[in-house]
């Protein structure tokens, strides 16, 4: 009787155990490939990022919207998890695009305005999941400073470069891959949307991932001919302190806000609406391929937009809520605890990256500033953060002084460059934030608490 | 034409403008406190337009008075030009609440160039008027003239390059010229 009959279990020889190495090897190596993930037990997942441009938090029918219709918005939040407390870092549309892209503020990756170019050295979260076997592609609105960048990792690059990226509504041509091309569809918002289609349903082995990043609902908002007429009965519901010519002060006429505000706020919905016709052709899409239950879409927007809040109009920029709070919506079948779910954890743009890479079975890098939030995915009961950092950038021509702001769940302290000074208000006891509490008893006392913690996200030791 | 004194055809003109201008920007920015949302808007619109008025249009009303008065060109100009300019500095004051004093400069020059432009179109369209008003008075006025033409061409041209792209042209232009002047080091 040889070792091996007498001890089955525990006796290996020599050739099995280069047997045993060989497999666990070839394992390895596919698994460094195509990573089983520990979230879903299944294949990797694909994923989805659909980033809207400009679009507040309020303006989707599951948030709350008197009138705006966005079904299959509220179909992704019904199937997933709807976060009614997502920020940006950086209220402004080209800092917040790379914080996405990359999980870093903009201090570090250094689009800090909407003028100070793209580094190429940045590492994308397609870069790291293409080093991993996926198939990547970025759709969409680029709209960072200087040149179409050096992107490593992206198998399909589509953007535009018409008015420094900002392209336009109708017949915007395009650069696909480098090269440039005539729009197929009139609509922009359309086509883009039948790039990501082709995209989706391409044959692969690999798991993909898609960045469809709109340029709607950015101004000038110009709806599709069916829908030029839609809310023409409604009545925008504009805050108390909005007047009609709150649009044509403070600077604000640089956002192009000219016109009718009432009829400027309806293009506004009627584009947002347009977009959502646009992600339920993708959702269905998903649904044909019967690839819906392993592909993760997330859906939000690179910063709010003031509709005469704090007599303002335009994008954000400003630390105030309806400036840095934006949509924020994710489906993932096999990972969320219960759809439908609202989850009011604070989380972050920077925090896409990281939690994208978790989902795809892959530890994010150290250079990564933002937290995954795959646990608040997982269970409602996992605790959110305390505090984060906003910070902008002045922009020219914006009269908005450089900001830095600490926002916690309960108020937000906010210190302006130059003499505009600090700002602080309960957000509990005043949501809208026209108390200012700096130098009142109760703000001497905050501050005490706030300042230091501020300073402590400035040096960077805190996230 | 009879010429008045200079508190007549110059100071009172000025200052009344200048009231005006300054009382609606006091209004418009303070109707907020209105309780009642009505008149709030109510407040706000009208004030709102007489301020508009009395930076943009108070030359169609200041340049016939001081003309009229026996003002002499230069107070004319002089008169006309000082809402609008008024009206530029504070623009300029605001931006350098988050610009440098030269960013803040470059960029009221910039409307300040729109404006100003616009305000001497208007001034040479109320010469023209007031002339023609004048000849029916004295029969040897030479209605039109070259002069105020030349700032009436210039705005047209400008009007042109405003409105190209819908404004996203000039836009960008002033945004390069910034990035020249200020970020290219």
């Amino acid at each position: 009787m040889s070792k091996k009959d007498y001890y089955p279990c525990q006796v290996l020889t020599r050739r099995d155990v280069l047997k045993l190495g060989g497999i666990a090897l070839g394992g390895v190596l596919l698994c460094g490939a195509f990573p089983k993930n520990f979230l879903t037990g299944s294949l990797p997942p694909n994923i989805i990022v659909i980033l809207s441009d400009n679009q507040r938090w309020d303006f989707m029918g599951c948030a709350g919207h008197p009138f705006v219709r966005t079904p299959n918005m509220d179909r992704l939040a019904r199937e997933g998890v709807l976060f009614s407390n997502a920020f940006v870092t950086t209220s402004l549309c080209s800092p917040s695009r790379a914080s996405f892209l990359t999980g870093q503020y903009a201090h570090t990756h250094g689009v800090m305005d909407n003028i100070t170019p793209w580094n190429n050295e940045n590492v994308t979260f397609l870069e790291i999941l293409k080093r991993a076997g996926y198939d990547t592609a970025f759709i969409g609105k680029w709209h960072m400073p200087g040149e179409l960048p050096r992107l490593r990792g992206i198998d399909l690059f589509v953007t535009f470069t018409l008015q420094k990226g900002q392209g336009r509504y109708f017949d915007c041509p395009l650069v696909v891959n480098g090269v440039d091309t005539q729009s197929r569809k009139p609509y922009i918002t359309e086509e883009l949307t039948d790039y990501a289609l082709d995209f989706i349903s391409s044959q692969r082995e690999n798991p993909f991932c898609l960045y469809l990043s709109h340029k709607a609902v950015h101004h000038r908002w110009l709806p599709p001919p069916d829908l030029a007429h839609l809310y023409k009965d409604e009545t925008p519901p504009f805050p108390r302190e909005y007047n009609p010519l709150v649009f044509m002060t403070r600077g604000t006429m640089y956002e192009g806000l000219i016109g009718a505000p009432d009829e400027l706020y309806r293009d506004y919905a009627r584009v947002v609406t347009s977009l959502d016709r646009q992600i339920g052709r993708v959702l269905n899409r998903l649904d044909q391929l019967g690839i819906a239950d392993n592909t993760i879409v997330v859906f939000t927007s690179d910063n709010g937009f003031f509709w005469g809040e704090h007599q303002l109009g335009g994008t954000g920029r400003w630390p105030y809520e309806e400036s840095i709070r934006v949509p924020f919506i994710v489906r993932a079948p096999k990972v969320i605890d219960a759809s439908g779910r609202r989850a009011e954890h604070m989380i972050l743009n920077i925090d896409l990256a990281p939690t994208v890479l978790e989902l795809a079975g892959l530890a994010p890098s150290r250079a990564i500033e933002g937290q995954s939030f795959v646990p608040i995915l997982q269970s409602a009961n996992t605790p959110g953060r305390q505090a984060w950092m906003y910070e902008y950038f002045k922009d020219f021509p914006f009269r908005i002084p450089s900001t830095y702001a600490l926002r916690t769940e309960s108020h937000i302290y906010i210190e302006f460059k130059g003499r505009r000074g600090q700002e602080l208000y309960n957000l509990i006891n005043d949501p809208h934030q026209l108390k200012n509490l700096i130098n009142t008893p109760e703000g001497e006392i905050l501050v005490k608490r706030l300042k230091p913690m501020l300073q402590e996200f400035k040096k960077g030791s805190a996230r | 034409m009879k010429k008045s004194v200079v508190i007549s055809r110059f100071i009172i003109p000025v200052f009344v403008a200048l009231i005006v201008l300054v009382l609606s920007r006091l209004i418009f920015f303070n109707s907020v406190c209105i309780e009642s949302q009505t008149i709030y808007h109510l407040v706000a619109l009208v004030s709102g337009i007489i301020h508009f008025l009395s930076i943009c249009f108070v030359t169609s009303i200041l340049y016939p008075v001081t003309f009229f008065r026996g003002a002499t060109w230069a107070e004319r100009i002089v008169a006309c030009s000082i809402n609008p300019l008024i009206w530029v500095i504070v623009e300029i004051y605001n931006v350098n609440a988050a610009f440098t004093f030269w960013e803040s400069f470059y960029l009221g020059l910039n409307i300040g160039t729109v404006i100003l432009l616009w305000n001497f179109t208007l001034m040479g369209i109320c010469e023209i008027l007031c002339r023609l008003v004048l000849k029916k008075r004295v029969s040897e006025v030479k209605v039109f003239t070259f002069t105020p033409f030349i700032p009436m061409g210039l705005f047209a041209f400008m009007i042109y390059v405003l409105s190209k792209e819908n404004g996203a042209y000039c836009f960008y232009l002033l945004c390069d010229g910034y990035i020249a002047l200020f970020r290219s080091g």
